[in-house]
């Protein structure tokens, strides 16, 4: 299975606040995102809540997109739980949900949530056997120390993802951190020319952009200027001469936001709920704060509300 | 300041290293498609044709030189010059070289049906082994980073750094199976200065006659004992015929010399013979023939056989090196 090169969205999950995911608000942001990106991930990381949900509501979000999901979007599905036998059973889960469609679905994982370094390669052989599907690992350390501040290693290490490397299901990493472990990484990937390198930083995909693609977590609510950035960045000989400052303003635009809503997914949801594509702006994690909102208001003020036509260009 | 320094080094260094990485990662890109596309440009009866726009076309444009310079017959092709036009230049006999990127620039795959017409072979070099370019080339070389350098990749960097080695890598290989030597690298850079190296001649290095110590044959030793003191080397010559030389080893045979009769002993007695050379042969030959004869200088004919001057090994040295050899 060849993966996605471009824009992938780590879809937010709308959730009621009894903890319910909100079906409509799930399709609606659906619809939003989908036509503009080259793939989404469910449950992610990257979108800052997905490792916040429990196993319930990671079951019951797979559930209800296996239900309207139309196999034309590639779709990354975030199986980390709180734990490893949560982290099975949503494995297992996966598997009989998409069991018709393995080929064009991607288990992501991000194992250092609930687990170690060590025999970690045997751990993603364990998961594989679960689901026989294609995986992509997540290193995303900012996230993992928020949960183990004082964890020794909050990144796979190189000699782990060495060996993690040289198995073919794994076809590639969705990688956060410094710029020294992302060459690390590469110089670990003897030989593996099908290994995607996803940036999950969205500062450093603007500064130094990787050539497979970005997840872009502010694509939840812009995904159109993020699909036009994408397009051109991945395809510089297409940029006219006159473009570059119009791409220029466009990265500088979505740098703000991202600077703004980095912190907390609250403030995209809430955001998307003032646009009316969500009427439940729940998130198990709070707004960072309200001198963040007043700058997030500050910036749709200045750029305009996305549903506006005129603001996405 | 201090700081801003720091800062602009920074940067300055992350740039390098990541187009530094980028050209790393194309060792493991590397596969039989390379070595298929030196085999497709060998087996070729015309010339490489080299097409690209905007960086690429840059790239492009520099490949071509050194394809040219290294014994592969190439030129450049616009792509927009192509599709009004420059078509025309493209025969079955020549293998195309088209270089993208994204493997989706539109002036370039708005070509490949024309070059499908043709019948010639095409080669691709792409960061983009899925896309439109490498799906309809007959060999892909992978040419793809994974990070470029530059904001928003508004510029392409890394990427182009690494086109630019895989074209130098091509060239080299091919010269390399070619069997191109130093005099074919001759031929095709008169001007550049490696070429100079090699194809300055013997009578652009030699010293004339006219500033050389010269002595004639029946000349006594003790009427020209004050120039053998004075040089090195004195060339004996009779009617603008070298005869001999009388070198520092020819001094010293005479100074072992039991009875030395100056009055009586003559040049031609114990001059040694001399080692000539054209004039129109290459300073290279020069250097060749002196360390083949062990030699120090040569004398140098012209194409009447009149000495014309000599040449030392100490000017050659000076006048360049020759590390072909």
């Amino acid at each position: 299975m060849l993966l996605p090169r471009g824009l992938i969205c780590p879809l937010l999950t709308p959730l009621k606040p009894n903890g319910e995911i909100d079906t409509v608000g799930l399709k609606q942001l659906w619809e939003y995102v989908v036509p503009h990106v080259d793939g989404l991930s469910l449950g992610s990381s990257f979108s800052l809540e997905g490792v916040y949900l429990n196993c319930e509501q990671k079951q019951a979000l797979f559930k209800i997109v296996s239900g309207f999901w139309d196999e034309k979007t590639p779709l990354f599905l975030n199986i980390t739980g709180v734990d490893e036998a949560c982290t099975l059973q949503l494995a297992q889960l996966t598997a009989t949900l998409f069991a018709s469609h393995l080929d064009k679905v991607v288990i992501e994982v991000l194992p250092l949530w609930y687990r170690s370094n060590r025999g970690l390669p045997q751990h993603l052989d364990n998961l594989h056997l679960q689901t026989k599907a294609t995986f992509v690992i997540a290193n995303h350390p900012l996230i993992i120390k928020q949960k183990r501040p004082f964890l020794k290693h909050a990144n796979i290490r190189t000699a782990v993802f060495k060996k993690i490397a040289q198995r073919k299901f794994v076809k590639g990493i969705i990688f956060q951190g410094d710029l020294n472990r992302f060459f690390n990484y590469q110089h670990a990937l003897h030989g593996r020319d099908d290994f995607s390198f996803y940036e999950g930083d969205e500062v450093s995909f603007l500064n130094q952009p990787t050539s497979d693609g970005v997840v872009a977590f502010t694509a939840n609510f812009v995904p159109v200027l993020w699909e036009k950035l994408v397009k051109q960045v991945l395809n510089p000989a297409g940029i006219a001469k006159n473009d570059s400052t119009a791409i220029f303003a466009l990265g500088e635009k979505l740098r703000e936001l991202q600077n703004i809503c980095a912190s907390s997914p609250a403030m995209l949801k809430w955001a998307l709920g003032e646009m009316g594509i969500l009427k439940e702006v729940y998130s198990p994690v709070p707004l960072s704060s309200e001198e963040n909102l007043k700058k997030l208001k500050q910036w749709l003020s200045k750029y305009g509300m996305p549903s506006n036509p005129e603001s996405q260009v | 300041m201090k700081k801003k320094v720091g800062k602009i080094l920074r940067k300055a260094r992350e740039v390098l290293q990541i187009e530094a990485e980028g050209i790393l990662g194309l060792i493991d890109k590397l596969d039989e498609d390379f070595a298929k596309a030196v085999e497709i440009i060998l087996k070729a009866e015309g010339r490489v044709i080299v097409t690209g726009v905007g960086k690429s076309g840059i790239i492009g444009r520099k490949i071509v030189a050194t394809l040219n310079s290294t014994g592969t017959p190439a030129l450049f092709l616009h792509p927009v010059e192509a599709m009004h036009g420059d078509l025309g230049m493209v025969t079955q006999k020549d293998v195309i070289l088209a270089i993208s990127n994204s493997g989706e620039t539109g002036e370039i795959t708005i070509l490949i049906p024309s070059f499908k017409r043709l019948k010639a072979p095409l080669i691709a070099l792409t960061g983009n082994p899925a896309s439109t370019l490498a799906k309809h080339s007959d060999v892909v070389i992978n040419t793809g980073v994974k990070r470029e350098a530059c904001p928003l990749g508004l510029a392409p960097t890394a990427s182009t750094t690494a086109t630019l080695a895989m074209g130098d890598a091509l060239a080299v290989v091919l010269l390399e199976e070619r069997k191109f030597g130093p005099e074919d690298f001759k031929r095709f850079h008169p001007g550049g200065n490696l070429g100079k190296k090699l194809s300055l001649k013997t009578k652009d290095v030699m010293r004339p006659v006219e500033k050389l110590s010269l002595t004639t044959p029946k000349a006594k030793i003790i009427k020209i004992l004050s120039l053998l003191t004075e040089t090195d080397i004195v060339w004996v010559v009779k009617r603008k015929q070298l005869k001999g030389v009388i070198d520092p080893q020819a001094k010293t045979k005479l100074i072992l010399e039991d009875k030395i009769k100056f009055k009586t002993v003559c040049s031609e007695d114990i001059m040694l013979p001399a080692e000539v050379i054209s004039a129109d042969v290459s300073a290279y030959d020069a250097l060749e023939l002196m360390r083949e004869k062990k030699a120090n200088a040569l004398g140098v004919i012209d194409e009447k056989g009149h000495f014309v001057g000599a040449v030392f090994l100490q000017d050659l040295l000076n006048k360049a090196s020759f590390s072909f050899n």
